[in-house]
């Protein structure tokens, strides 16, 4: 096996759910017509370029958590907690921004998925989405859906080695 | 100019078995001089930049072929700084494949030659296999270590497959050795966060400090000197400076593509120096699957199977070997986070002449690369993966697969000194000694004939360890 698929970052880069389709990201978007398309992206270029020199980095966290909040809003997830992961997040530097964040973040997170950096939107809620499950108490209590999920500790291999939850049958 | 009973080139896997086994054959007042070229990156600035070298392995070669990649770490250790660890060793037919199967070139060597030092080589990395795959590898003594724990996907195809699936033979370690704890499932083996994979700095490092050893890095040989037929020493860069040493016996342990550029630049002019360069191909899977969780597997790769890899078919289409991961990655979807697997399925190459590492006066500094060709044989095998993936998951409940392009590079180079026993089709002898020059030793996949698709490490630590005994003695 090649090592290059076995990278060293952090959850997010070393599985294949972003070629396969396993993670559900996959269809379901609209087709764009070329040029409407350029001339959005332009747009939110210029949008983007303006955003960035307000300065609004607190947004992303706001962005971050709002992506776990949608996609996981079958959990009753410990407000607190989410919070706490998301200014753990401000400290990843692996995190995968997409370009024009900063424009995005001050979106709903609905919207993502019809926007022109939608793959890099889908990438970036797959690593917030896996990285906080794998941060709580979610998987060590069997997943079950029914108790309130409670941050425990952000995920990181190298900080905290021997933690995956999947070792037990 | 300083004197050595013999110069290494090179930290890696083949350089340091080949230095353990001198060493324990020299005086006390002998001498080696060992060069590395890269930076003797410590652990501590591994894990604080989450890097394995300091080096940019894509700036010391030009890769003329960009589609194809070459994976490698330069630096203290070699690549086993970055390996993910599989030590299979390669099956008996592989060493015979031209007399099985009418492809490719027999090894000057077979299996039964080498299985003293396949022994040797698991001691050293203490490999964690399974006790039931003897009737393919036939073993003169168990694994060192217990296998893994297979994962819920991994039992299924077990009981679908029995003769031909099991634990993957790993130097992951399944329990602690003296030098290094036990996986713990981490699943980023690149570099692993508790050092449970062997590598050269945990288990052989003690050998550079031998007080026999000097070692020098960001060392850079730039000539295998020869005098009337012998190899005297070799000119190397340090520090800015170019300074000469000298010694008996020159063994070059850098990978294919360095130690073949080295000779070449040398003025080496075999016909086949520097061709026949190839890797394995291989090609990922994606499974989801219905109702049945991927948990239990004990370490980043659980299996391995046989199933596709020796038999008639050999004589049309290459051998394929399946591995199955457990990467910490989640399928999100409500109620299905685990229920899917990842399958790799490795196959054989031949090693074609026109892929090649070659010298450019021009760009003395840096091998070119080329690799534009794929044998059909290997190409057909990759072909029929959907054939393949239908049989093995019969046994398994598959809500969808997703077969992927192949790989860039699987992290083995192979070819460019190929060993055999006639000097007019092969570069190096028996014994990995270049032909007509009796104390220029050339270690690593380079000297493999074809590649089985199994990994090579193990294969080519033992082959260190068999060369170091046939020239030693």
């Amino acid at each position: 096996m090649s090592e290059e698929r076995n990278g060293v970052d952090d959850v997010g880069s070393n599985g294949v759910a972003g070629n396969t389709g396993t993670t559900g990201e996959a269809g379901g978007a609209p087709r764009w017509h070329p040029g409407r398309r350029s001339f959005l992206g332009a747009l939110l270029a210029l949008l983007a370029a303006l955003s960035g020199a307000w300065g609004i980095r607190r947004e992303w966290v706001d962005a971050i958590r709002s992506v776990v909040a949608h996609r996981l809003d079958f959990l009753d997830i410990d407000p607190a907690g989410l919070t706490a992961f998301g200014r753990d997040v401000e400290h990843d530097a692996r995190v995968p921004y997409p370009p024009h964040f900063n424009l995005y973040s001050r979106m709903p997170v609905q919207v993502w998925r019809w926007m022109p950096d939608r793959d890099a939107l889908a990438r970036l809620e797959r690593y917030v989405v896996q990285k906080y499950l794998l941060s709580t108490d979610f998987f060590p209590r069997g997943a079950d859906e029914s108790r309130t999920v409670r941050y425990v500790a952000y995920f990181d291999r190298y900080e905290r080695p021997c933690t995956n939850p999947f070792l037990r049958s | 100019m300083a004197a050595y009973d013999v110069i290494l080139v090179g930290t890696g896997f083949a350089s340091s078995f080949f230095l353990r086994a001198w060493l324990d054959r020299a005086a006390s007042g002998a001498r080696a001089l060992v060069l590395e070229r890269g930076s003797d990156d410590t652990r501590d600035w591994q894990l604080s930049q989450r890097r394995v070298s300091s080096t940019d392995t894509a700036l010391t070669f030009v890769n003329e072929t960009p589609a194809k990649a070459w994976g490698f770490s330069v630096g203290f250790g070699g690549s086993s700084n970055c390996w993910a660890a599989g030590t299979p060793r390669f099956m008996p037919v592989d060493f015979r494949l031209r007399s099985e199967y009418g492809i490719g070139r027999d090894w000057p060597i077979g299996y039964s030659d080498l299985e003293p030092f396949y022994d040797a080589a698991e001691e050293v990395m203490s490999v964690s296999g399974p006790a039931d795959n003897g009737h393919l590898f036939p073993r003169s003594r168990p694994y060192p270590q217990p296998s893994h724990q297979f994962s819920r996907p991994d039992l299924r195809l077990k009981s679908t497959f029995p003769d031909t699936f099991f634990q993957q033979p790993t130097a992951r370690a399944r329990t602690a050795t003296g030098r290094r704890p036990g996986c713990c499932g981490n699943m980023v083996c690149r570099l692993c966060p508790v050092d449970a994979k062997f590598t050269v700095r945990n288990e052989l490092g003690h050998l550079y400090s031998d007080p026999r050893v000097t070692l020098r890095v960001e060392a850079r040989v730039l000539e295998v000197q020869t005098r009337g037929g012998i190899a005297s020493g070799v000119t190397y860069e340090m520090n800015g400076g170019v300074q000469d040493a000298t010694a008996d016996l020159v063994v070059l342990g850098a990978n294919a593509l360095f130690n073949a550029h080295l000779l070449l630049r040398s003025g080496f002019s075999h016909p086949l120096l520097g061709r026949r360069l190839h890797e394995q191909a291989a090609v990922d899977v994606a499974v989801d699957l219905d109702g049945l969780d991927n948990v239990g597997g004990s370490t980043l790769i659980t299996g391995q199977g046989y199933m596709f890899y020796d038999g008639p078919h050999r004589r049309t289409r290459a051998a394929a070997m399946v591995e199955t991961l457990n990467p910490l990655t989640l399928r999100l979807e409500r109620g299905h986070w685990r229920q899917w697997m990842r399958l790799t399925i490795s196959f054989e190459a031949l090693g074609l002449e026109e892929n090649h590492v070659a010298f450019d006066p021009a760009r003395p500094d840096l091998p070119i690369v080329s690799h534009g060709a794929t044998s059909g044989y290997t190409q057909r095998a990759v072909d029929n993966v959907p054939a393949l993936v239908d049989e093995l998951l019969a046994g398994l409940p598959v809500e969808s697969v997703s077969i992927g392009e192949p790989t860039r590079q699987e992290g083995h180079i192979i070819g460019t000194t190929v060993m055999g026993d006639d000097p007019a089709t092969s570069v190096l002898d028996r014994n990995l000694v270049y032909h007509g020059v009796h104390n220029l030793i050339v270690l690593g996949s380079g000297a493999f004939p074809t590649s089985a698709p199994a990994q090579p490490t193990l294969t080519l630590s033992a082959l260190a360890l068999w060369s170091a005994k046939a020239v030693l003695g």
